[in-house]
């Protein structure tokens, strides 16, 4: 199986040995994986992200930030945040509510078509030759390119 | 150290020139770190004589004669390169900066100098990578920068390329 076999590149465990990602359970379709949000001055914050991988990769993987202690999307008080210039908090543009708690990125299957990502953002939209360690390194990327406050 | 540990094999993540990825070599415990540079020379079809070994984000190589002990940070990517310094040269806008960085240096650390040198605000930095200078491909920022500097050369190229922002 595709997905089985991302799971086990060198990619993918290089990921995890360098701290940025861990599988928490994987039952096909659904995987669970935390992705690490560095904190800058801040503590390190981990987020749980819910993919399912119905018809992957043919179809592009579905994400949703879910509560890291219950079975259920994630409250807003605890979407991911950035400091702005001014000092306040605020959301991540990928991580803001969107079609529930889906990640809003071009290569997300809920996202691909509303933002016409083929055409709009071809170096992130969704193809079959993309795997989940170019998904992961996205979201490990977005999380940690403002210096994050974690949850609030 | 006893002898059954030595027996052990080390699995060590490193890049190289010419890396489409990060590999992994495997490694004794108690080696020499001069076998890591071994490993990837062969991979990448270079002498290991003048080759350095690097931690991620260093500039210092390690000394190849230190062994691969307890105390090693083995879940760093490390990084085998001919090269001890790279010249990155970066375009953007019709100006460039040039800054000498180790081949271990990733992608991401030479994009934020690049997002600084050329004074792009941080709401516009959300979207921006690099890519090989004349091409739109953006590079890893996981990646080190040595992977796309070939053995026998020391310079690189790169573009700041912005596309357009991803929101709603």
């Amino acid at each position: 199986m595709r997905v089985n076999q991302d799971l086990d590149s060198i990619s993918f465990r290089a990921g995890i040995r360098r701290g940025f990602w861990r599988t928490q359970s994987f039952e096909f379709p659904l995987l669970f994986m935390l992705v690490r949000s560095e904190g800058g001055n801040g503590p390190e914050t981990w987020f749980r992200f819910r993919f399912d991988l119905s018809r992957f990769p043919g179809r592009a993987p579905s994400c949703q930030l879910w509560e890291m202690d219950s079975d259920e999307e994630i409250r807003e008080e605890n979407r991911p945040k950035k400091r702005n210039s001014d000092g306040n908090l605020e959301m991540f543009d990928p991580f803001k509510p969107w079609q529930g708690s889906h990640i809003y990125r071009p290569w997300e299957q809920e996202t691909v078509s509303h933002l016409d990502a083929q055409n709009k953002h071809p170096h992130l939209a969704w193809h079959p030759d993309r795997d989940l360690t170019f998904v992961l390194e996205d979201l490990y990327e977005r999380l940690n390119r403002f210096v994050p406050a974690g949850n609030v | 150290m006893n002898s059954q540990t030595t027996e052990l094999d080390e699995m060590i993540l490193v890049e190289g020139p010419g890396m489409s990825e990060v590999i992994e070599v495997k490694v004794k415990t108690g080696a020499q770190l001069q076998e890591i540079i071994v490993a990837v020379a062969r991979v990448g079809n270079f002498s290991p004589e003048k080759a350095f070994l690097f931690l991620e984000n260093e500039t210092k190589p390690l000394n190849p004669e230190h062994i691969l002990d307890a105390k090693h940070p083995r879940h760093k990517v490390h990084h085998v390169h001919t090269q001890k310094e790279i010249t990155v040269k970066i375009f953007f806008n019709g100006q460039e900066h040039k800054m000498h960085f180790s081949p271990a240096t990733t992608v991401k650390k030479v994009m934020g100098w690049a997002t600084h040198e050329f004074k792009i605000s941080e709401q516009d930095a959300t979207e921006v990578y690099l890519s090989i200078h004349g091409s739109s491909s953006p590079l890893q920022g996981t990646a080190h920068i040595g992977r796309y500097v070939a053995h026998d050369k020391h310079t690189l190229e790169l573009d700041v390329i912005t596309p357009a922002k991803v929101n709603g």
